[in-house]
């Protein structure tokens, strides 16, 4: 519901600036208009997200160019398809389902268990840290969500957790997974926008660290009514079984090393890095003893199922863009954004609303895949560094999984839920950690330099 | 009658959708072999001192191999995104000729991205294109691998469009909509906790599942 008012909103802004002839493209907002209202009907219909993008290219190009742009379709479809970047996103997506399957999750909760036990609030930070790690090497935040919640979910049965708390903070900690590198959200928008996943992942780590400082805040200030108190006279686990945890930790350890330690220490591209964190996933499970055929089987369905998922709609966003920019669309968006009568942080503004609104019923990728060709430029005109908004959008992204009253992962965790609670436990559990993570996109439009220091100084 | 061509249309949809899951684990098994291959690769170049030279057309390959093959498979797993937090709302007799559009956008676009790649092929195949790499692949190979993907994911939009067709013209919506609705939440989490494993203690998440086959 606050999508659809947003967007209302934003189109009568449009509708008034045209009335009030601010800003040279009057015709044009008539056409942006009648391209916006094809694109919600479109989608409002039920079509097939890639469909829809696609046969907007198509009747745009029929309507308004005279060239006969569709004899380049293939070779604009062919593109994407056999980008050496891309590759990168099966490739981790595979690593992903191996994982899943390899065993790895039950362990990494135990181990983290034992590190974190003292703090106030207890297994709640578990939660966070667990996910957050797990989803480092995992690409999809709703099986990120559902893995940790399995394993997480039967440690809280009979203990005096609030359970909107640890709904909350599982959800949080699943959200957490396309920001922490190396995320998928960041090679798609390198590969859109041309720019360089490296320095995406390098920069994603001070925001990566600020959301998950949040997250404890939040944690620690809700811990006394939410967590029982830790007893004080609990004997403090040994040094030797704390040391002991760490032998679970260390295949998910190893494989982050292999993965970021490649990409960050220059030595691999982030594709080479996902190849090896493969190899390195099918390793692990052999030694856990789940690698079998039927194993590998399925996390190749998988994978190539959600591949063609993000092809199909990177497809339509191709020959949409295609059609676009033969027609000057961006440009000319650019070039009236830059000429309203707003300061750039003003449109950031929207353009961070516009996102929050959309993530409520839109899908990640397809949110990203569908809006970056069009929004990108203009925010390059605003003069904002595209490293820079590609964080801001992963962010955004992230926060619309979580956003109540349609994260997808929220009713994933409820879906789990044994103890037949209502849903609002969930929306109101996750409500302040969806706070503090728009406020940490807030500060981050406030510091860029959070995020924009590390890729310059590693140059 | 309508009821024979629907078994008609039904059974060539199957054979079609059969082709094209055979298809979808081939992908997926190509996308394991280019993880070998570019690991392999990234090995060799660093301690063995040689290297294929050509991971990045190679992959790329792969990759376009991955996407297209897959696609028909997507579709009959219903993982093809869709946004139907609208369309769920509506009454039935509105829903279902919903749904029928939007698979027959997908059959307009699809076909001329059928059209292109065909084309692309035909123009590899006339200019006699090779990549730039050492191996000199020949175009055609990999675009027309790609191409057959696309070409099959094509015909069973087509079919399965029919079937639909003649499926909620008889009366029968529903079934129109259970072979073509959006993967659920539901859904969704009980395959994520099938993988882990976790199903047998939380036998409540499989609902749903099995029951559109």
């Amino acid at each position: 519901m606050i999508a659809i008012v947003f967007l209302l909103v934003l189109v009568g802004l449009m509708v008034a600036m045209s009335f009030l002839g601010i800003g040279p493209g009057n015709l044009l907002i008539g056409e942006v208009l009648l391209l916006v209202g094809l694109f919600l009907l479109f989608f409002g219909a039920g079509i097939y997200i890639g469909a829809a993008l696609g046969v907007l290219g198509l009747i745009i190009g029929f309507a308004f160019s005279d060239r006969p742009f569709w004899t380049f379709i293939g070779q604009t479809v062919w593109n994407p398809s056999s980008s050496f970047v891309l590759v990168a996103v099966p490739l981790f997506l595979l690593m992903g389902e191996i994982l899943l399957r390899a065993g790895l999750s039950d362990r990494l909760y135990k181990a983290l268990n034992v590190w974190l036990d003292r703090l106030p609030g207890g297994l709640l930070h578990t939660n966070i840290a667990a996910s957050g790690v797990f989803s480092a090497i995992s690409g999809s935040s709703v099986a990120t969500a559902a893995t940790m919640g399995s394993v997480a979910l039967p440690f809280f049965k009979g203990t005096r957790y609030d359970p909107k708390m640890v709904l909350g903070s599982l959800a949080a900690g699943g959200a957490l997974g396309n920001l922490i590198p190396p995320g998928i959200t960041f090679i798609i928008y390198g590969l859109i926008t041309e720019t360089s996943v490296g320095a995406l992942y390098l920069a994603a780590v001070g925001p990566s660290i600020l959301v998950v400082i949040l997250f404890i805040l939040v944690i620690l200030w809700k811990a006394k009514t939410a967590a029982p108190l830790a007893d004080p006279d609990t004997p403090r686990l040994p040094l030797s079984v704390k040391l002991r945890s760490l032998v679970d930790l260390a295949p998910t350890a190893i494989l982050i090393l292999i993965v970021l330690g490649t990409i960050y220490g220059g030595l691999a591209t982030a594709t080479e890095s996902a190849a090896l964190g493969v190899i390195g996933a099918i390793v692990f499970a052999a030694i856990e003893g789940r690698l079998s055929f039927k194993m590998l089987n399925d996390s190749a369905e998988a994978t190539a199922r959600n591949t063609a998922l993000i092809g199909l709609i990177l497809f339509g966003a191709y020959v949409l863009n295609y059609v676009f920019v033969g027609l000057g669309v961006p440009q000319a968006l650019a070039k009236l954004v830059g000429e309203m009568p707003l300061p750039p942080w003003a449109v950031m503004l929207l353009i961070i609303g516009f996102y929050l609104a959309l993530g409520t019923f839109m899908e990640g990728f397809s949110m990203v895949i569908t809006t970056i060709p069009v929004i990108f430029p203009v925010v390059v005109a605003l003069g904002y560094d595209p490293v820079w908004f590609g964080v801001i959008v992963t962010m955004l992204v992230e926060i619309a999984l979580i956003s109540p009253p349609d994260g997808t992962v929220l009713y994933v965790l409820q879906g789990m839920r044994r103890d037949g609670g209502p849903i609002t436990d969930v929306f109101s559990g996750v409500i302040p950690f969806f706070l503090v993570y728009i406020l940490g996109v807030l500060i981050l439009m406030w510091f860029p330099q959070l995020a924009l220091w590390l890729p310059k100084v590693a140059q | 009658m309508l009821d024979r061509m629907i078994v008609a249309a039904a059974l060539c949809r199957r054979l079609v959708a059969r082709l094209g899951t055979f298809m979808g684990y081939a992908a997926g098994w190509g996308f394991i072999l280019c993880a070998a291959f570019i690991t392999f690769d990234v090995l060799a170049r660093r301690f063995l001192g040689f290297s294929s030279q050509s991971t990045t057309e190679l992959t790329g390959y792969a990759l376009a191999f991955g996407i297209s093959w897959a696609l028909a498979h997507t579709l009959t797993s219903r993982a093809h995104v869709r946004i139907d937090v609208l369309i769920n709302f509506l009454p039935a007799k509105i829903r279902y000729p919903m749904h029928l559009l939007s698979l027959a956008a997908l059959a307009v676009f699809v076909g001329f991205v059928a059209k292109g790649a065909w084309d692309l092929v035909d123009e590899s195949l006339l200019f006699g294109a090779t990549d730039i790499s050492v191996l000199r692949t020949p175009l055609w190979i990999p675009q027309g691998l790609w191409t057959f993907g696309i070409l099959v994911f094509l015909v069973l939009i087509l079919l399965m469009l029919a079937e639909s067709t003649l499926l909620v013209l008889a009366g029968r919506g529903s079934e129109a909509e259970a072979l073509l609705h959006q993967r659920t939440y539901d859904e969704e989490a009980a395959e994520a906790l099938e993988a882990v494993g976790a199903l047998d203690t939380l036998p409540g998440a499989a609902i749903d599942k099995g029951a559109t086959t």
